[in-house]
């Protein structure tokens, strides 16, 4: 349906209006995707400061930043890599057929990426847990040599720590609009609620795009 | 507002989603590119190599996934808007430290 015939349907009370300050809901669409798009400057910098410090260490200190990235868990990272594009692509879908008459197959759409994102965190737990036993830690328990690598391994404890819990609050959202489907079908299919939930995922999943190769893939051509 | 998007809605079956699932296949293409890439020695140029692919599946992602290609030119601005930040980010902090240590 075009936006037009979209809001030109007979709407149901919960959605005859626009919210408050909207005059119309094609504003109020608009208004949605530019505040999450600001917000998600601001996320950019937030890891950027982190890619920053990653890439100042890396530069300093490269031979130990290799020698200790090598021993990442490179299957595992590239399979989480694999769920959460193909995450992505469901919430893409999802997006794309919100404003379908029958929002079922938008709604099973967005049931299997929240799947997905829950895949990403378990292998992650689990992945976790590998490193800890490895004694790929930072601090106490160490079973790196003292001195710069393990600074790499705090980066990549404190950056995927930080991306998973990116990804929690994301599934929390994705969850809210899958309830907001049930629940008031006709105002999603007008406002941009499920597209601005896709952005935050859709970003989420790019900054894993980064971390991927910068935490994995070092040092593995030796 | 009319543009690629509305006229893909009134495609049949699989042809609408055609962009997503292209876009898809490219980003699993992509992602075997770069686990390839980083076990050939190219010294300094597996990095060079890894981050062109992660940028090239940002585009993807932004562009089609994101649907910055069917969108209002504020939202294109407001994405420009992040990166260029971080550009300056990045720019001046290398600058800094490759003046700083690049005697080493």
């Amino acid at each position: 349906m075009s936006s037009a015939t979209r809001d030109a349907a007979a709407p149901p009370p919960e959605a005859a209006q626009p919210d408050e300050p909207y005059a119309a809901f094609d504003r109020q669409r608009l208004a949605q995707s530019f505040a999450m798009w600001i917000f998600l400057a601001t996320e950019v910098l937030f890891f950027g400061g982190l890619f920053a410090g990653y890439a100042v260490y890396r530069f300093a200190y490269t031979a130990e930043f290799t020698e200790a990235a090598r021993q990442t868990e490179v299957h595992l990272g590239t399979l989480n890599t694999l769920i959460l594009l193909t995450s992505s692509l469901f919430v893409a879908l999802a997006v794309e057929t919100v404003g379908q008459p029958s929002q079922r197959f938008c709604r099973w759409m967005l049931g299997i990426a929240i799947a997905l994102g829950v895949a990403f965190l378990a292998v992650k737990g689990y992945e976790y847990r590998v490193d800890i036993v490895k004694g790929l830690v930072p601090g106490a328990g160490s079973e790196l040599a003292p001195g710069p690598g393990r600074i790499f391994i705090a980066f990549y404890w404190v950056m995927t720590g930080l991306h998973a819990l990116h990804v929690t609050i994301g599934l929390g959202a994705l969850a809210v609009m899958l309830r907001r489907l049930i629940r008031r079908p006709e105002a999603m299919r007008r406002k941009a609620d499920l597209q601005v939930a896709g952005l935050y995922w859709h970003f989420v999943d790019a900054v894993w795009i980064f971390l991927y190769p910068l935490l994995y893939l070092v040092g593995r051509a030796q | 507002m009319s543009g690629p998007g509305e006229k893909r809605q009134e495609a049949r079956g699989l042809r609408r989603f055609r962009p997503q699932l292209l876009a898809w296949l490219a980003l699993v293409a992509l992602l075997g590119a770069t686990w390839g890439f980083a076990y050939l020695p190219l010294g300094a140029g597996n990095l060079v190599v890894a981050l062109a692919i992660s940028t090239a599946k940002l585009l993807l992602v932004a562009v089609i996934f994101m649907e910055l290609r069917e969108s209002a030119a504020l939202l294109r601005l407001g994405a420009a808007a992040g990166f260029v930040f971080l550009a300056i980010l990045l720019v001046l902090t290398f600058a800094d430290v490759a003046v700083r240590y690049g005697g080493n």
